[in-house]
């Protein structure tokens, strides 16, 4: 009885272990394959971390995963890897690359991880149609959508980015291209720090604290992007800090709490942007350097404010522009006055904040218009454009609405024709 | 307090050319700004420089309506010695204050729903417009704290002339004058005093504080910068509800208080 029993437990274990020897196969299966092999997964879930030191294609199916209490696939000192609709529910991080080359990541979801892809001296990356959500909670408790370091020539496009700290990170990186990412509810939308030639474009970046975060960088370019909804307190949707040769243009800049903030920035233009409905469109210390043109500011509570030396304003559109154009040339005859004194005392002392947009402020800005015609003043724009109204009547019945004010308006008549 | 008097008291104020003047221009101001943010801005619901257009419009033009209308309403029931003639009948100081109180409430809030309802209804032609219900709190709450204010700079008043000076002095430090001063103490004290100031004054004054209560009704405080962050906090809790029902409490109970003392004392002399 004993022995049947010792027979039964060995052979209990001898069936565990291949069960874990099966759902570590992914490893043997990569470690066995030539280098250049192409490896189709199944339909299933295999065990990290998955460790790739040579040249290999794997390519997942719908629903093959890879789960891990670490990292899920970490590729060392390789080239020509390229990992293909897989999917992702590892603690740590879904997938580091360390000195790879020539590799691309595609179609890849990763869900609930701390960190989605970080890589460290990669060159010639790829990564398209990547999905990360972030785990709830605060972003201090999370890592990056996407953390990219020491590297250079990488693309990111068409990547869907949530819930984790910055949704790009990119650091001491050179030759950076983003495109048709969407990213949203995080610290930083995009993060780039001591990096080299970039260009973001027509990515669609909100509800961040930041969207667009670029510090210490020279030559950017940031065109096409939608910028929208990072409205929270301290929040802003462009924030260039100590940056050169930037071209911020063809971007719609809405609903930010502050759509652009520059610090430190030389040599850069921001032009044909749309600055719609934020409530500082440019705030800019140290960036006289800067040229804004033919930009529109639509709505905005406070179109710019800066300290004493300013950023060139030329040819741009506002909406609260009351000049006149009577020799039809399509520019303002008189100047435009982007500088408020109550901006101003803004950018001094913030508490004044509180006051924005409030009665005695209207009148004061008010006041200020009629003053700053006559005085020179930094944030001048001398060749305004005259702002193209978009105001369009559309008959369309709301009849709920329509009834309500009917009735409503029934009550004050009948009402008023008992009082007089 | 009697329905008759109530009604009394509507009747005279609406058939009054002031209050029609009144009503026909406050309507046509809030229509034409509610049009101008549906037609020209794209849908939002962020603070923007039509909603603030919006704010200001009742921040502005009601108190001033209500502190000048309510004001000589009260003086000159005191000035034609009608005041004098209702307290030979058996009429309570108390009763003669919330009468004229609920009938100016009435009133205003009738010209209110008359200016909505015409943008309702223009609106209805147009898609629809957006008017967020805390809006027409805040003007319900507005009118309550406004009238009560009025009814107590006419019983100070000696005369309708006099009721509109104090009221028209009245209106321009609520709306610009408070504002000045705290900025122009700003200039002169550290930030940190001026944020406790601001926040101290915020409850001092009825405009401001109606202000405020906007930002926090439709959860925009935001926009009044991180030095507000902690307060606006605070009253999104349930101890800083108590306490911002009993301010706006004390706001509108504190004036109508008063206006019955006065009104009693001065009876007596």
């Amino acid at each position: 009885m004993k022995r049947f029993l010792y027979l039964s437990c060995f052979l209990l274990f001898l069936g565990f272990g291949q069960t874990a020897f099966a759902s570590n196969d992914l490893q043997s299966l990569i470690d066995e394959s030539p280098a250049g092999a192409t490896i189709y997964l199944e339909n299933k879930s295999y065990d990290g971390p998955i460790m790739i030191t040579k040249p290999i294609t794997l390519i997942g199916k719908e629903k093959t995963s890879i789960q891990s209490e670490s990292i899920g696939v970490q590729v060392v000192e390789a080239a020509n890897v390229h990992l293909q609709s897989l999917q992702f529910d590892v603690l740590k991080t879904a997938i580091e690359l360390k000195n790879v080359k020539k590799s691309t990541i595609t179609n890849v979801a990763i869900d609930n991880s701390n960190e989605g892809i970080r890589m460290f001296n990669a060159e010639n990356i790829h990564v398209n149609g990547i999905m990360i959500k972030g785990k709830s909670g605060h972003f201090a408790t999370k890592k990056n959508g996407i953390g990219v370091y020491d590297s250079r020539d990488i693309e990111i496009t068409g990547t869907n980015i949530e819930n984790v700290q910055d949704g790009l990170y990119i650091e001491n990186t050179m030759d950076i291209f983003a495109q048709k990412n969407i990213i949203k509810s995080g610290r930083y939308g995009i993060h780039l720090m001591y990096s080299d030639d970039i260009t973001l474009t027509e990515n669609e970046i909100s509800k961040n604290v930041t969207g667009l975060m670029v510090m210490m960088v020279d030559g950017i370019t940031i065109t096409h992007n939608q910028i929208q909804k990072q409205n929270e307190l301290n929040s802003n949707g462009l924030f260039l800090y100590d940056v050169k040769n930037a071209t911020v243009a063809k971007n719609e800049l809405a609903e930010n709490t502050v759509a652009s903030i520059l610090q430190n920035v030389q040599i850069s233009k921001i032009t044909n942007n749309l600055f719609c409905i934020n409530g500082t469109a440019i705030q800019a210390t140290k960036a006289s350097e800067v040229v804004v043109t033919n930009n529109t500011f639509m709505g905005n509570i406070l179109t710019a404010r800066s300290d004493s030396t300013g950023f060139h304003l030329t040819g741009n559109s506002y909406d609260d522009y009351d000049g006149k154009d009577y020799d039809g040339d399509g520019i303002g005859d008189t100047p435009y006055t982007a500088v408020k004194s109550f901006g101003q005392w803004m950018v001094r002392k913030p508490v004044y904040q509180y006051f924005i947009e409030s009665p005695s402020v209207v009148m004061l800005n008010l006041m200020d218009q009629q003053g700053n015609n006559s005085a020179p003043v930094v944030l001048v724009d001398t060749k305004p454009k005259l702002f193209q109204s978009s105001i369009k009547l559309k008959f369309k019945l709301h009849v709920p609405q329509l009834i309500l004010g009917l009735i409503c308006l029934i009550f004050i008549v009948v009402v008023g024709r008992k009082l007089s | 307090m009697d329905k008759q008097m109530i009604r009394l008291e509507c009747k005279q104020l609406v058939r009054s050319k002031w209050v029609q003047i009144v009503t026909v221009l406050f309507v046509v101001i809030f229509i034409s700004i509610l049009m101008i943010q549906h037609l020209a801005m794209p849908d939002v619901t962020g603070f923007t420089r039509q909603s603030a257009s919006l704010l200001n419009i009742l921040l502005f033009l009601l108190p001033l309506f209500m502190l000048t209308i309510g004001s000589m309403n009260i003086a000159s029931d005191v000035e034609t010695g009608w005041f004098g003639l209702l307290k030979t009948y058996p009429l309570k100081v108390r009763h003669y204050t919330m009468t004229k109180y609920i009938a100016l409430c009435s009133v205003f809030s009738g010209i209110v729903i008359l200016a909505i309802s015409m943008a309702l209804l223009i609106g209805g032609f147009l898609g629809g417009i957006r008017l967020p219900l805390y809006f027409v709190l805040l003007t319900v709450m507005m009118i309550m704290i406004f009238n009560a204010i009025s009814l107590l700079i006419g019983s100070l008043a000696k005369n309708r002339l006099h009721a509109l000076a104090i009221g028209l002095g009245i209106w321009s430090l609520f709306t610009l004058l408070y504002s000045y001063i705290v900025m122009a103490i700003g200039t002169v004290v550290a930030e940190h005093i001026l944020r406790k100031l601001v926040m101290v004054l915020m409850h001092l004054n009825p405009l401001e504080w109606i202000r405020f209560s906007y930002f926090l009704w439709s959860k925009q405080t935001a926009v009044l910068g991180p030095a507000f962050y902690d307060i606006s906090t605070f009253y999104q809790t349930l101890v800083g509800i108590g306490v911002y029902m009993l301010v706006t409490a004390v706001w509108i109970v504190l004036p109508l208080s008063m206006t019955s003392i006065v009104l009693k004392n001065r009876g007596q002399k």
